[in-house]
């Protein structure tokens, strides 16, 4: 129990980052990290090291947020879901309140819009531009091959663009 | 190139992703053409935004609440196995049992018009009739005649015993009834306690109708030494009372619907106090083809036995 202790505590940011960026609330996020690492933890058996351990684990992270994304109630529920502090949860000392706002600001207008994408491209970028894995990782998380890995890519840039127009002229 | 085909592959181009043939079109396009240029820059900008934005922390609590619900998940998994194990030994019982009953043959004696003598074998078999009385009222399962081939572990008996009640001008149905009602008074208003353990200890496994409970109840309370005059008793008392005298125990006491016969009794009786129990029996009641039951070649320890009073 320890070491798996010591496992939580190494992936959680990673793992909370992906559940967090694919759900886009606080408290969804946690439940599904949660049930990542109850899923790991009952299936840390049928490991096989085809790949490495990271990647295994951030594929059951997503596979979770999928299944999450799909479920009825979820559905429900954010309908109703409270969008706003869907910003990251960063307390930078360093920086004024006006800045941290304006931090804050941007990364609820940029998960709005991660959110306005389809699944399999919203992966992708999630995977690639934010979570910054190599093609490889995405490769074995997705299931997909690399041709429809950068493809997929591209269109959710192109969508990307057009969504965060406005708030690339503010910058 | 066109337009249209850099910008298919802008992205790739960012990721260092294309050819050296690829690159160099990518670029002469570029410098010719200011709207692909323009995606570039956006696409660019795009990219760097997307991996500016902070990823959030987990929160403090996470490792805490991940290994609770571990640690609720594992006890919960070994109740549901625990489940599952008592389950399949339910199963395993179950089917053994019904092995057993199936697959014994069966003895019902019936003589004449008032004990039927019957046989099961494993494959269900039209019932035969050992004698002309039609046999109306014997289960489904009791089938052919006696049989002295099988062996004794092959065997299981059930005895039907039809009993007629030698009439005595004092003792009719109507007051049989009322007496069996002061009886449960007295009971009642006697000794309570007494009569509700005597009462949990002879029907253990059974389930007996309600009517069937007031019979018992007095006898329990005759047990216990509350005054209840023997003499009082109603019929279904008295046989009662010869059942647990012999040491057995009531499987099922109810009143039959049927013309002829008044009430149904099905007991167990260990098969040492059986002839007694038969010459108890006898001396209170008309038995029909007596003296063919009670010669009966029994070789179980316990007898099942369905006494049917005839009105």
């Amino acid at each position: 129990m320890y070491a798996f202790e010591m496992l939580v505590k190494r992936y959680q940011d990673k793992v909370y980052g992906i559940c967090f960026r694919f759900i886009g609330e606080h408290h969804e996020a946690f439940d599904c990290t949660q049930d990542t690492f109850v899923k790991i933890y009952q299936k840390i058996h049928s490991f096989k090291h085809l790949s490495s351990f990271g990647t295994w684990v951030y594929r059951i992270a997503v596979n979770t947020c999928k299944n999450r994304l799909s479920c009825w109630d979820f559905m429900r529920k954010k309908k109703t879901m409270y969008l706003g502090n869907s910003g990251a949860n960063i307390e930078n000392h360093f920086i004024s309140p006006a800045q941290q706002y304006e931090k804050t600001r941007i990364s609820e207008i940029v998960q709005n819009a991660i959110s306005k994408l389809p699944f399999d491209q919203k992966q992708i970028v999630i995977l690639r531009d934010i979570q910054q894995l190599s093609y490889e990782e995405i490769e074995k998380i997705t299931n997909l091959p690399l041709g429809t890995v950068k493809s997929k890519l591209s269109r959710a840039r192109s969508k990307l663009k057009e969504l965060l127009k406005d708030i690339k002229h503010e910058l | 190139m066109n337009c249209r085909e850099v910008q298919r592959i802008l992205s790739d181009y960012l990721e260092g992703l294309v050819s050296d043939l690829q690159k160099k079109e990518i670029e002469q396009h570029l410098q010719m053409c200011q709207k692909c240029q323009i995606e570039l820059d956006e696409m660019k900008k795009t990219v760097k935004l997307l991996r500016s934005i902070p990823s959030p922390q987990a929160p403090e609590k996470l490792v805490e609440s991940v290994m609770e619900k571990i640690s609720a998940e594992k006890p919960r998994k070994r109740k549901f196995a625990f489940l599952l194990t008592a389950i399949a030994f339910a199963e395993i019982i179950v089917f053994v049992a019904l092995f057993k009953i199936q697959k014994p043959v069966q003895i019902v004696y019936q003589p004449e018009t008032h004990v039927k003598i019957t046989q099961k074998h494993q494959e269900e078999k039209k019932p035969e009739i050992v004698k002309n009385k039609p046999v109306s009222r014997v289960k489904e399962k009791k089938n052919a005649i006696v049989s002295g081939e099988k062996t004794p572990e092959q065997v299981r008996t059930e005895i039907v015993i039809q009993l007629a009640y030698l009439p005595q001008p004092q003792m009719t149905f109507a007051k049989r009834n009322s007496e069996k009602e002061i009886g449960a008074n007295v009971l009642e208003q006697q000794k309570p306690a007494e009569v509700s353990l005597l009462d949990q200890g002879m029907k253990k496994e059974t389930s007996v109708e309600k009517k069937s409970q007031e019979i018992v109840t007095s006898l329990a309370a005759k047990s216990a030494g509350i005054p209840a005059p023997a003499e009082k008793l109603s019929v279904e008392s008295e046989i009662i009372k010869y059942i647990t005298d012999a040491g057995g125990k009531i499987l099922s006491a109810s009143p039959a619907s049927d013309i002829e016969v008044s009430y149904v009794f099905v007991a167990e009786i260990p098969a040492s106090s059986y002839k007694n129990f038969l010459d108890n029996l006898a001396g209170k009641f008309q038995i029909k083809n007596y003296d063919l039951i009670k010669d009966a070649a029994v070789s179980e320890t316990f007898i099942t036995i369905r006494l049917q009073i005839f009105r």
